[in-house]
């Protein structure tokens, strides 16, 4: 029997009382791939992701992570376990520290003595070593952010989601994202994230998915809808 | 006001003209309207209470319960503590809130703007004074009215000079509030050392009660004392000269703030805007926790996050207390705060023999600071943190939640019997029973918290809905107390009618005990289903 995909949309839909968010998306991420989606403002990126990550339920079709649907209760616990999602606007503990969020994260991923190494990296990588002992609120947005990147590459996924992830980012922290999010497409998880900065390296993305009002505008190789009208008539580029 | 020129003050004055004619809120004329009727009713009342506690002392029909000469005598250097401690409580208020208070927009409209400070600002701070000797008086209203019951003569002296003395030092501690606020170096100190502060004021209220001839109330600190001294016939100041020196330096004070006031930095003000309006927002609500959470977050501000020196969890099954062990060590005063309580209360249980009245005081006490302790659930299920970053849901943790607070709450009622062991207060065959008792209701109470914890905020619309909205706020706020006073009473009078039947202490005390434990079970069973029924509404 072949491997399931890490994620697949068959005809998704989703409304929010009468407003037709997303409408009839497919999508298929397989594993060690990474997809990427764009639009405007409003356009349904961020439906996606939630729909994705098990957050809200389709209206219509089917969501699928690792061939187990998400509305299921297996589903979500499987959910639960293996996608890691990045939300647009980061929730922490307001009484927990950068270190405490780690050290936690790693305890509850049963990741022992490797979970040790893994923070300490990762609070150098995401420049937080000096900032291991504040709480949430006395960091700024982009320290947050940061934070939130590494809890979700600290714990172990098959797939991960990130809905803005560069927002706040400077740009040598953008840089150490996309080496990251490379690194981990390699290693065999799938990626998918939204935005609207297109300075990743190229060979990042292999599929692009193109949004307008929760219609699909375009949808196929990174190169070719690059090169196509949509993006260019949307103003994305 | 000095300084500020008359060009000055009509650029603020237009300034002011200006918002005010913009703003849809109430015009000059409907502020003074308000004020006008404040100040009536105020006068009113105050008129009242003054000629009901004068009849009162003179009528023949009320006899003043009898108070030992000892305690009399006692009382100056007792109201010399209060007015220590009022005063350490202003200077603590000064860091996050203080005498000067703008709105937020006027935080974020006047003060960039080019207008004289101390002209702008100015009516604030006399209007923050105002406040504090307004507090400051109706605690010399109270002193006064309860030594005048106590003493009979002199009443009127009493009454007046005690509501005069402490309204100036209330205004005293104002000015030193506004240091505070225009100093970080000044307030980072006084949140450092207020626990120092108090254990100073406690250690020199033994040290008056056991040396009476050190007479703490002819210091200038103790100003506002000497009419009670005068009143209970301990010697001291004139009641007149001690009020009216107070007066005196409450005013220069005050005109040494008023130069001040330019010193403040605007960052402050804003800070202060917001936590003001935040605390007005959260007061209408009863929310005494967002009140404390911002009070925590001006304290950060300050001081930063205190290091907790934990090693790292490493194992599922210590995550939680590990988190909360965490939370709860780096909440400034939090532990102590609880220990404080927990003795305060077993002593006033202890002292008044196990009394309902005592009791009652005791379990509302304690059941406070357990609400407090049981914080981190609360965050669990505000917040969808957990399942953001991990694979449990809070139901899964909610049981562990309870855990801290539990062994934080019979922690503290072991030292309790512990300090009254040591001080004599409780007899050491009692011991045993006492310890097994404070384990128990120390248990019982942290349950109880977690079962109120679970509870939705109140909504919005009880305080739009005058009339059952705000009964229903209220028996939202005490649900809690009635909680912990229904499971610990009748366990309370278990005790007391084994005791009365002959019962040992310990035989008294083992069969509530090991109710309080499995009701204490029952209630985390409980809290655990509520938290699992909201994951589905």
């Amino acid at each position: 029997m072949a491997t399931p995909p890490a994620l697949r949309l068959d005809a998704v839909g989703r409304e929010f009382g009468g407003v037709v968010a997303l409408e009839r998306l497919d999508m298929v991420v397989p594993r060690g791939s990474c997809a990427m989606v764009v639009g405007r403002n409003g356009s349904g990126k961020t439906t996606t992701l939630r729909l994705a990550a098990g957050r809200l339920d389709p209206t219509s079709g089917i969501v699928e992570v690792a061939g187990r649907r998400t509305t299921t209760e297996g589903g979500r616990r499987h959910v639960r376990r293996s996608v890691a999602f990045a939300l647009d606007a980061p929730l922490f503990y307001p009484d927990l520290t950068v270190e405490d969020h780690l050290g936690f994260v790693a305890t509850a991923h049963g990741l022992g003595d490797e979970g040790v190494v893994r923070t300490d990296d990762l609070l150098d990588r995401f420049d937080l070593s000096r900032r291991r002992g504040f709480l949430p609120d006395q960091l700024s947005s982009g320290m947050r952010q940061k934070l939130q990147l590494a809890c979700l590459f600290l714990r172990p996924s098959d797939l991960v989601l990130l809905d803005e992830p560069t927002r706040a980012l400077d740009p040598h922290t953008r840089g150490v994202l996309w080496e990251t999010l490379q690194a981990r497409r390699d290693a065999g998880t799938a990626v998918v994230f939204s935005t609207h900065q297109l300075d990743f390296p190229a060979d990042l993305v292999d599929q692009v998915v193109v949004l307008h009002d929760g219609v699909v505008a375009d949808h196929g190789g990174f190169a070719e809808v690059m090169d196509g009208a949509a993006v260019t008539e949307l103003g994305l580029t | 006001m000095s300084g500020a020129t008359g060009n000055d003050r009509d650029r603020v004055r237009a300034v002011r003209a200006f918002v005010r004619q913009r703003s849809s809120g109430p015009t000059g004329r409907d502020i003074l309207r308000r004020f006008a009727y404040q100040v009536y009713v105020v006068a009113v009342v105050s008129g009242l209470w003054v000629a009901a506690v004068a009849r009162t002392i003179d009528g023949p029909r009320l006899e003043a319960p009898p108070v030992s000469g000892d305690v009399l005598a006692d009382l100056p250097a007792a109201v010399v503590a209060l007015a220590l401690v009022l005063t350490v409580v202003g200077m603590r208020l000064g860091t996050w809130t203080g005498p000067v208070l703008v709105s937020r927009p006027e935080a974020a409209w006047l003060l960039p703007a080019p207008l004289d400070r101390r002209v702008l600002l100015g009516r604030r701070l006399v209007a923050g004074l105002g406040l504090f000797a307004l507090v400051g008086g109706v605690v010399g209203l109270a002193v006064g009215t309860v030594v005048a019951f106590e003493v009979r003569t002199g009443a009127t002296t009493t009454v007046a000079t005690t509501t005069l003395g402490f309204g100036a030092l209330g205004m005293l501690v104002g000015t030193l509030a506004l240091a505070v606020e225009s100093s970080h170096r000044l307030a980072r100190t006084v949140l450092r050392t207020t626990p120092v502060a108090l254990l100073v004021v406690a250690a020199l209220s033994w040290l008056a009660a056991v040396r009476p001839d050190l007479a703490t109330w002819t210091t200038p600190w103790g100003w506002a004392a000497a009419p009670v001294a005068t009143a209970v016939s301990v010697g001291g100041p004139s009641p007149w000269l001690a009020t009216g020196l107070l007066v005196a330096t409450a005013t220069v004070a005050t005109r040494l703030a008023l130069h001040r006031l330019g010193g403040i930095a605007d960052e402050e003000l804003v800070r202060r805007a917001g936590a003001a309006s935040a605390v007005s927002a959260s007061a209408a609500l009863f929310d005494a926790r967002a009140i404390a959470q911002l009070r925590r977050a001006g304290q950060r501000w300050l001081v930063g996050v205190r290091d907790v020196p934990l090693p790292r969890s490493h194992r599922r099954w210590t995550l939680v207390a590990r988190r909360d062990l965490a939370s709860l060590l780096r909440r400034p005063g939090a532990v102590e705060r609880t220990v404080v309580v927990v003795v305060a209360a077993a002593g006033l249980v202890a002292v008044f023999g196990g009394a309902i009245p005592a009791l009652v005081v005791a379990v509302v006490a304690v059941s406070g600071v357990a609400g407090q302790l049981v914080e981190p659930l609360r965050i669990e299920l505000e917040e969808p943190v957990l399942e953001e970053l991990t694979p449990l849901r809070p139901v899964d943790v909610t049981p562990e939640h309870l855990a801290v607070p539990a062994v934080t709450m019979a922690t503290a009622g072991v030292v309790a019997v512990a300090v009254g062991a040591l001080s004599g207060v409780l007899d050491g065959a009692a011991v045993p029973a006492a310890l097994l008792a404070a384990i128990a209701v120390g248990v019982l109470l942290a349950a109880a918290a977690g079962l109120t914890a679970t509870r939705e905020s109140p909504p919005l619309q009880w305080l739009l809905h005058a009339e059952p909205g705000v009964f229903l706020l209220v028996g939202w706020v005490v649900a809690g107390p009635l909680l912990a006073l229904a499971l610990v009473l009748p366990l309370a009078l278990a005790v007391n009618t084994a005791l009365a039947a002959g019962a040992t202490p310990l035989d008294a005390v083992a069969g509530p005990a090991l109710v309080a434990l499995l009701v204490a079970g029952g209630l985390a069973w409980l809290t655990t289903w509520r938290v699992g029924r909201r994951a589905d509404d």
